[in-house]
């Protein structure tokens, strides 16, 4: 038996937990109904809740992670942890120098100089006066899932794993034997309620023992790629609007107030449409393939969100995503673009 | 870059950073209660508390 672990936007703690809506539970294993199971990730979005990993239960087999376990387990990391990035820490780097020039066009600019390996940078229509105290915001963060197995051997007993992305590169990282750390609200009195009675009815309406596979054939003939597509589409789609409308706000504060940082690094991620499962395809990791593949598949074209108002906060951020990618700023023309 | 690298790049830059963030999973004791009772109501429930453990 079997459920998710729920999450806030943002945390890496688990609030509470579901139980898968329909599954079948033989003695070694439990299958759950897909579609039953897309049914209540849509449900978890709409609360604005997040999936954060998975549990299961080994009855009285000991708490571990079996091979198929360890399969379960990347195949989740890999749905989810592009949506479950947390902030790790952040790096101040100051920027070197920050220079009047006059570009080809007379125009006036500034030069910005950056250190610890960045490309330069230059504007138009801005003067290095308009800078002040100029810096380079790294944050650092990483996505994640984890697994929790509980087990009725030789006592209750749980068992934890890790997965998460090192921050820079994204490899993945398991760590096994996890503790885990109960969080007791501050203020509660008498205790959390968690009702026996409601648990035990919620078990037996959702819960079936299968004596062989008969039971769940026909789950297992629904097309679990094609869901988890649709899924996917539908979690990237309600990225993309929601940061959009941020992006367009941010834009709207700029014009008032000259020069205002973006709010968060993942508004920029989604105004150069770069969709976020791309971060984690290795084959996609080169300039040119990015390049083509938001032309081909993204809603928000990248030139065009590039050529929208900027302050130097976000442009910085942009320019290191592009960098990442292995893609320079003079590619987008950066330099010849007028800021209000 | 190694995992040591970046464990130190994180407390050079983060004070109150004094231990890595998923050296541990931070449970809710709601999440942790329900967890506990589901798996103990399940053989109970639906009649798994058999002797076939001893098989595997």
């Amino acid at each position: 038996m079997g459920g998710f672990l729920i999450g806030e936007r943002g945390s890496s703690v688990v609030e509470d937990i579901v139980l898968f809506p329909e599954q079948y539970v033989s003695q070694v294993e439990y299958f759950g109904s897909p579609h039953a199971q897309a049914d209540l990730l849509r449900n978890i979005s709409a609360e604005k809740k997040r999936v954060i990993g998975w549990w299961h239960s080994h009855n009285h087999m000991p708490a571990f992670h079996s091979g198929q376990d360890d399969r379960n387990f990347e195949s989740l990391f890999n749905s989810v942890a592009p949506y479950n990035r947390i902030k790790l820490g952040e790096t101040r780097i100051p920027v070197k120098s920050v220079e009047d020039v006059i570009l080809e066009d007379g125009s006036h600019g500034v030069r910005i100089i950056g250190s610890a390996g960045s490309s330069d940078i230059v504007l138009s229509g801005i003067s290095s006066g308009q800078f002040g105290q100029a810096f380079e915001l790294e944050e650092i963060t990483s996505g994640f899932a984890y697994s929790i197995v509980v087990s009725l051997s030789k006592g209750k007993s749980f068992y934890a794993e890790v997965l998460y992305e090192l921050p820079y590169t994204g490899e993945p990282v398991k760590l096994r034997g996890v503790p885990l750390e109960v969080i007791t609200s501050a203020g509660s009195s008498g205790g959390p309620c968690v009702l026996r009675d409601a648990l035990a009815e919620e078990i037996k309406r959702k819960v079936r023992i299968s004596e062989g596979e008969s039971e769940y054939e026909g789950f297992k003939s629904e097309s679990v790629p094609e869901i988890l597509a649709e899924n996917n589409k539908r979690a990237q789609d309600e990225s993309s609007s929601g940061v959009e409308d941020k992006l367009k706000s941010s834009q709207s504060r700029f014009k008032e107030n000259g020069n205002e940082c973006v709010e968060s690094i993942e508004g920029v991620l989604f105004s150069l449409s770069v969709p976020p499962e791309l971060l984690y395809q290795p084959e996609l990791r080169n300039g040119e393939q990015l390049q083509k593949y938001s032309e081909e598949k993204s809603p928000i074209d990248l030139h065009k969100s590039l050529n929208q108002s900027l302050d130097e906060g976000q442009l910085y951020l942009v320019e290191r995503l592009l960098r990442k990618f292995g893609i320079s700023l003079d590619n987008f023309r950066v330099s010849r673009r007028r800021f209000r | 870059m190694s995992r040591k690298k970046i464990d130190d790049i994180l407390r050079a830059s983060t004070p109150n950073f004094s231990e890595f963030e998923f050296s541990r999973i931070k449970i809710s004791e709601t999440a942790y209660l329900k967890l506990g009772m589901y798996a103990e109501l399940v053989p109970e429930i639906l009649g798994m508390d058999v002797e076939w453990a001893a098989s595997l």
